[in-house]
């Protein structure tokens, strides 16, 4: 096989034109005049079949592109517009019934945003991670025999996709001449490549079956035993391993060009000579996908978490770093046994999940904290406390988080059938054993997340309204309330107070961390008792995302913020209010449990270069990740670069087609960014000169 | 009775003035004019008013209440008379935008140590600590040594930002806290310091060698300007001398650069940076040579890969594995 290094730039193209070979099989035309005739002749068909016929029509009757010049063949015609199709249509048909009271906002579905109840909710079909284990001990015939188990639907359903998984390893391994896809066809993985095609396969599959895969397990404790058993039998040497690593990981970049949330690899917490080796290659290959993220703990070998830094320093970040033992420890606090707890995986970015036995939902529903605020002033009372005021704040959260949790199971009760994933469920020993698909409950630990977003927004606004109105005096509730519905337009000096003279959250500043203290604890319980649609709960996590978009829906906010501005990140402050530099922020992040946060949490870092240069960069670097873990915080990631940079990278784009920028949990190009989210890089950036 | 301090500001997470993590206290007042320097609003002892035009709005609050009426708006220009100013400091409360602050206030060694305590966790994990810097903090050595007294009892690591220009006695108050003197080199011809810096260098030399004398780490730090003190009898003249001295654990080449022009316009202050380039990379690595060859550690922050001498950190509740360690 050709090296790594002279196949790249054929590799990074490899999903653009794809030449599918019109011999193998069928257009999509094709596929649908038979999955048509499909439908006509089974009416009233259960949906999980429907699902399983189109993607065993797929896998068994769609063109397929030969790769003889890639270790990792796997090019089918996805005919994604079939299933989008039939996606949509079961929603069209659903979805206004469930709705009928015109609960939800315009013409929204599947994804809501309720801004006017500061809540969003979704049928989350973007955060699952199939069993990996079970995969890659199983293989596809092993996943198909357990499957045949059983004689529910959703058994039959299994049994027909992955009958379609093994024809579509046939099909492909003969077209491309790949020895490892034969054997996948007939067995479990045996070799590393054959491990790394499998799990390839799987998650392309998954994805056209439509559920997204948000991770891809546990890099170096997935594989290494193949990877020793394969140096230890002289098949592999550490050299071609590397080469190995980057003919997989590549694929992952190629397919979206870095421009979607990515596939996160997780390594540790017991490092291996796989992890290093991950880890070198990752800092070689210098690309914006996949994602990594690493299970720190006190343990963590120095000399892998330096490499790690390394990364990090020469602007590789696709990096998070998640606290081991507060993740667990959050996870046993919220229903988990240790056991299951310590097998946890990030799914998406960072939101710990039980790997094998958990479908998280971790994006399904979201409550923008600063837009509560705005409701409660919206309601026009007087309040003669700050005390009541606050209070006030809370009761209408709870409001809010009981619609929430209404209007979400609503959502959860049409997933089966609006997207049944018989492909996915079948990885999951518990949804064979019950029968039942992963969107019915049929793991063991079925939550739906709930993400607490724009923190830092709603502390400066309860205490800026504590600063103005009721410590200074400086307006009264009603003439805030003016300020704010003209926009702060002709209240000028007052918002520059609120801006310059009002704590504000990220500066070690006991005044403003106190309230974030007051509603981190404060939501994270109301949040968490709720129970959803599948027999589980809701679990909170707490990072803003989306920042320019839903920063345009939020209204002006007491802390001095213009209308439709854009929003804090994560567990950052507000930009550019952490005017005391990072350790303070981290002071104040640091002041929250963690662990009340099962779902998640994450603090980005922004850094000059020029703080990190050198030997000396990676042991500060490292010097942060252990201090902020010791001191109990959880996630972590870091942004480094000035705005000198960042301008002229928005001037001369084609200069800096490697610059990589972390926004939320994934990092993309940032010459990838529209222009106002990159403003907002920028105005962070300036913050730390 | 308290000892106080005066101040012009705080850096947190300074990794530049020693060791790891850092807390940065500046002090306010210098015995020395260089030049070149990089902090002029700690140069003088009392007081000033810096004004960042650029974060100005002209909404006049100032002016509004200043006793001296020392800021007059004509146009779009905001004019601040400085001979009227006493720096009290009431316009830099009244200023909304941040375009006013004041240099120079008073702290007390116990407000001070909390403050660099806040920031304690950073400092165990990365072997930092507290730098008192400025300025010349020596010529408030007494605040100095009741600060690091308090911080000593903590267990902080204490550093000593100096010029070396003060009496020794000032080296004394603090030479039983301190763990690591950062100490300015700038130039070994004293007719050439005194044109500089505005003082001979004889008192400066003779402190190092005294300080090298007493057991602490001494880390020398040279400030490199082309035009000035980077020619190769400058060099050389630095290398023999640092060579003969002891307990001189590194020598850090800082490059010149005239970011902090700006400042001198901020605080009201004439120009005096010199309007030369940037030492070039070759420039750098021609110095660095030459201070190597006196079997000096040289650091040369120019370079973004140095060499790591430092002692790797340990887990210290690690349970020693047989063998496997690393895995590699």
């Amino acid at each position: 096989m050709e090296l790594f290094d002279s196949a790249r730039k054929r590799l990074e193209k490899q999903y653009e034109h794809v030449v599918y070979d019109p011999e193998s099989g069928l257009d999509e035309q094709g596929i649908q005049t038979l999955f048509e005739a499909h439908c006509r002749e089974n009416p009233g068909e259960e949906h999980v079949l429907t699902k399983a016929f189109l993607l065993h029509l797929v896998c068994t009757k769609a063109r397929i592109a030969p790769e003889p010049d890639n270790y990792f063949a796997g090019k089918v015609d996805p005919c994604a517009s079939l299933f989008q199709k039939l996606r949509w249509k079961w929603v069209d048909e659903l979805w206004p019934k469930e709705f009928s009271d015109h609960s939800v906002p315009g013409d929204q579905k599947m994804f809501v945003i309720d801004m006017e109840h500061s809540i969003g909710y979704m049928i989350d079909t973007s955060h699952t991670s199939p069993d990996w284990m079970a995969i890659l001990k199983l293989g596809f015939p092993g996943l198909r025999d357990r499957a045949a188990k059983g004689s529910t639907a959703l058994h039959r359903a299994a049994v027909m996709v992955y009958d379609g998984a093994i024809e579509l390893c046939r099909r492909l391994g003969k077209a491309s001449g790949n020895e490892a896809l034969l054997a996948l066809a007939e067995r479990p993985p045996q070799t590393l490549r054959e491990a790394f095609q499998l799990a390839y396969l799987f998650h392309d599959l998954q994805e056209i079956e439509g559920e997204e895969v948000r991770t891809m397990g546990w890099f170096d404790r997935l594989y290494i035993d193949f990877y020793r058993r394969d140096l230890k039998a002289g098949r592999l040497t550490r050299e071609s391993a590397e080469e190995l690593i980057q003919y997989f990981w590549i694929a992952f970049y190629a397919k979206w060009q870095g421009t979607r949330f990515g596939k996160n690899f997780c390594f540790g917490p017991e490092i291996n000579e796989l992890s290093y080796l991950g880890m070198e290659v990752y800092h070689k290959m210098n690309t914006v996908d996949p994602k990594l993220s690493v299970r720190v703990t006190p343990d963590t070998p120095q000399d892998f978490l330096e490499l790690a830094a390394k990364n990090i320093r020469d602007g590789r970040n696709g990096i998070v770093f998640l606290n081991n033992d507060v993740v667990i420890q959050g996870l046993v606090r919220h229903g988990r046994t240790r056991e299951d707890a310590e097998n946890f995986i990030p799914i998406g970015c960072y939101e710990p999940a039980v790997l094998g036995k958990e479908i998280s939902t971790s994006g399904a529903t979201h409550l923008y904290l600063p837009a509560i605020l705005l409701q409660e002033l919206r309601n026009g009372k007087e309040y003669p406390t700050f005390e009541a005021f606050k209070h006030a704040y809370f009761e209408m959260m709870e409001e809010d988080v009981l619609l929430l949790r209404k209007q979400q199971c609503r959502c959860e009760k049409l997933w089966s059938e609006v997207n049944p994933s018989p492909f996915l469920a079948g990885s999951f020993a518990h949804c064979m054993e019950t029968g039942r698909d992963i969107s019915q409950g049929g793991v063991e630990y079925n939550s739906t997340g709930c993400v607490i977003s724009f923190f830092a927004e709603a502390v400066d606004s309860l205490a800026a309204v504590e600063f103005l109105v009721y410590q200074e005096k400086l307006c009264t509730l009603p003439e805030l309330r003016k300020a704010l519905a003209a926009d702060w337009n002709g209240w000028e000096k007052l918002r520059m107070i609120a801006r310059n003279r009002a704590p504000k959250w990220g500066n070690n500043d006991e005044r403003a961390d106190r309230i974030g203290r007051e509603i981190a604890e404060f939501v994270s319980p109301l949040v968490n008792r709720q129970e959803n649609a599948r027999g589980g709960h809701f679990f909170a996590s707490l990072y803003g995302q989306s920042v320019v978009e839903r920063g345009k829906q939020i209204g002006a906010l007491p802390d001095g913020r213009k209308a439709g501005t854009p929003v804090s990140k994560n567990m950052d402050a507000c930009i550019p209010m952490d005017k005391n530099g990072i350790t303070s922020l981290m002071n104040s992040v640091l002041k929250l449990d963690f662990s009340a946060f099962p779902c998640g949490t994450c603090l980005d870092l922004m850094l000059h270069p020029s703080a990190v240069r050198g030997e000396e960069g990676i042991e500060v670097l490292t010097a942060i990740i252990r201090a902020f873990i010791a001191a109990g915080g959880s996630g972590l990631q870091f942004n480094i670069f000035d705005a000198e940079t960042l301008r002229d990278a928005q001037r001369h784009p084609e200069k800096y087609t490697n610059l990589q920028v972390r926004v939320c949990g994934w990092n993309v190009r940032f010459t990838d960014l529209r222009p106002e989210e990159q403003n907002t890089f920028i105005a962070q950036a300036e913050n730390i000169a | 009775m308290k000892t106080e301090g005066f101040m012009v500001e705080w850096k947190r997470f300074a990794v530049h003035d020693g060791p790891g993590i850092r807390t940065t206290l500046f002090l306010k007042g210098c015995p020395l004019a260089c030049v070149w320097c990089h902090n002029p609003e700690s140069v003088r002892r009392e007081p000033e008013l810096g004004f960042r035009k650029n974060k100005c709005v002209l909404c006049g609050a100032c002016a509004g209440v200043c006793p001296r009426h020392c800021h007059s708006f004509a146009g779009n220009e905001h004019r601040i008379d400085r001979s009227e100013c006493i720096a009290c400091g009431k316009c830099v409360s009244a200023c909304l935008y941040d375009a006013l602050v004041l240099y120079g206030q008073p702290i007390s060694a116990e407000e001070a140590a909390n403050r660099i305590l806040e920031d304690r966790i950073f400092y165990e994990y990365s072997n930092g600590g507290a730098t008192v810097s400025g300025g010349e903090p020596l010529l408030q050595a007494e605040f100095c040594a009741e600060l690091f007294r308090i911080l000593k009892k903590e267990g902080i690591s204490c550093a000593v930002d100096t010029c070396g220009n003060v009496p020794w006695e000032a080296f004394e108050r603090v030479l039983p806290l301190t763990d690591l003197f950062l100490y300015d080199f700038k130039e070994i011809d004293s007719r050439k310091h005194r044109e500089f810096t505005g003082a001979p260098n004889e008192r400066i030399l003779e402190n190092l060698t005294r300080l090298s004398e007493c057991g602490v780490p001494i880390e020398i730090r040279m400030p490199l300007i082309p035009e000035y003190n980077l020619s190769d009898p400058d060099l050389i003249g630095a290398g023999t001398f640092l060579s003969r001295r002891k307990n001189i654990t590194a020598v850090r080449l800082l490059a010149y650069h005239s970011l902090a022009r700006s400042k001198y316009e901020t605080v009201g202050h004439a120009d005096t940076m010199p309007s030369v380039p940037a030492p070039s990379a070759q420039d750098m690595e021609h110095a660095e040579r030459i201070l190597s060859g006196f079997g000096l550690n040289i650091i040369n922050t120019a370079k973004t890969e140095q060499n790591g001498k430092k002692e790797k950190w340990k887990n210290p509740n690690a349970i020693e594995k047989d063998g496997t360690g690393s895995g590699r």
